[in-house]
């Protein structure tokens, strides 16, 4: 059986993700120390993230992020899409060691990625179309 | 591997754990809690309705659920439809879903254009290019001490508990980057610092747009407008306030003193 880590950062604090942890499957926060104090957080912020994480299934791990996820050799890594690019950056370092699979939350709007919006209004046009439904689709 | 603890009997006894694991984090905790539950609690509690008709005042029922959704611990998604269910007609809750969309929107453009997060989309529209503007923060606005009594207070909220309403968070990037002329950058990442909801896209970019390097104009407001939004939370005395109590047309000429001779 694959050796899955589900790789909790500090942009998926998300309950709902846990809801698939198994036998196989081990959910983990690692606090990196650095990584915090490249985004030089304040203790207000670290104390947010660190009362969440005490109320979530997760094993919390001091550590350099990368070394430690190296370090628990998963088959495969899941995480939770963010559009923060020091987040997608570690995941990306991560996948020349295993396969990582970024799980993408319900869109809020149905609207073709390959749009390229550059004020707010332009989106919304588009938007508003979806964004009045339940789960942002028609589907439903 | 050192594997944390993640059992307290109190608050007091986490913020003491969390303070020892992370010495060189500077301030204190912010009395809003992290968690699950009490984003839960926030949701339970807001108002659609009135969030469109009062969401600019200060003590307009804004939802304080950014914290969450930055953090992922409750989506956009979740939130919208929580509101749906709520209130069928949907016309009545137009502003309230108009507000989740801004944070779409946000993420979905730096998703596609990182490089627009730290750096400037478009040019100043000031009448300034971005050289004129300074790279750090003076210590009079880190440290709430700029002589502008409802700046400071602002700012004082921002250092004390993570957390500014989203009208005085635009009044403060627009003090900085236009009354000062900081570049947003150096606003953007002091914000990062402190916002228990601080997120590159959705702060940095709305810094780009008072700044007006992400929008067709600057942002800018006077004492008048603060008074009417925050006159009851906040000292807006023209005497403690003298370098923001003017019309617009002199702060616009104040401020932009270049802007129409071909630079901006």
């Amino acid at each position: 059986m694959a050796k899955v880590i589900i790789w909790i950062h500090d942009k998926a604090l998300n309950h709902l993700f846990l809801q698939a942890l198994d036998d196989h499957t081990r959910a983990v926060f690692v606090w990196d120390n650095q990584y915090f104090q490249d985004r030089s957080y304040s203790l207000k912020r670290l104390v947010f993230i660190y009362e969440t994480l005490c109320q979530m299934p997760v094993d919390v791990i001091k550590g350099d992020t990368l070394e430690v996820m190296r370090s628990l050799a998963p088959n495969e890594v899941r995480t939770w899409f963010t559009a923060d690019t020091k987040i997608k950056e570690i995941a990306r370092l991560l996948s020349k060691n295993c396969n990582v699979e970024v799980i993408k939350p319900q869109p809020f709007a149905q609207i073709s990625e390959a749009y390229e919006f550059a004020r707010f209004f332009k989106y919304w046009n588009k938007a508003k179309k979806t964004a009045f439904l339940k789960n942002g689709s028609a589907d439903n | 591997m050192e594997s944390l603890k993640t059992d307290f009997t109190n608050r007091d006894d986490l913020i003491a754990y969390v303070k020892n694991l992370s010495r060189w984090a500077s301030g204190e905790a912010s009395p809003v809690c992290g968690g699950y539950n009490h984003a839960q609690e926030a949701l339970n509690k807001i108002d659609p309705i009135n969030y469109g008709k009062t969401r600019n005042f200060g003590d307009g029922k804004v939802t304080k659920l950014s914290p969450y959704v930055h953090h992922g611990i409750i989506d956009l998604n979740e939130i919208r439809n929580y509101a749906l269910d709520k209130y069928s007609q949907s016309e009545q809750i137009t502003k309230f879903i108009q507000e989740l969309a801004w944070r779409d929107f946000w993420q979905r453009v730096a998703d596609k254009n990182p490089d627009w997060i730290w750096n400037d989309v478009e040019s100043y529209k000031t009448g300034f290019c971005a050289e004129d503007y300074e790279d750090e923060l003076p210590n009079d606005v880190t440290s709430s001490n700029t002589g502008i009594a409802c700046i400071d207070s602002f700012i004082n909220d921002l250092i004390n508990t993570g957390y500014v309403h989203n009208h005085a968070r635009m009044y403060l990037a627009s003090y900085v980057v236009h009354f000062r002329r900081i570049k947003w950058q150096a606003g953007a990442q002091w914000f990062l610092e402190h916002l228990l909801d601080g997120d590159e896209a959705s702060n940095n970019l709305s810094w780009q747009w008072v700044a007006s390097t992400f929008s067709n104009k600057p942002y800018i407001f006077n004492l008048e407008n603060v008074d009417k939004y925050f006159g009851k939370l906040v000292d807006t005395t023209p005497e403690n306030n003298k370098v923001l109590n003017a019309s617009y047309e002199e702060l616009s000429a104040r401020l932009f003193p270049h802007f129409g001779d071909g630079n901006g």
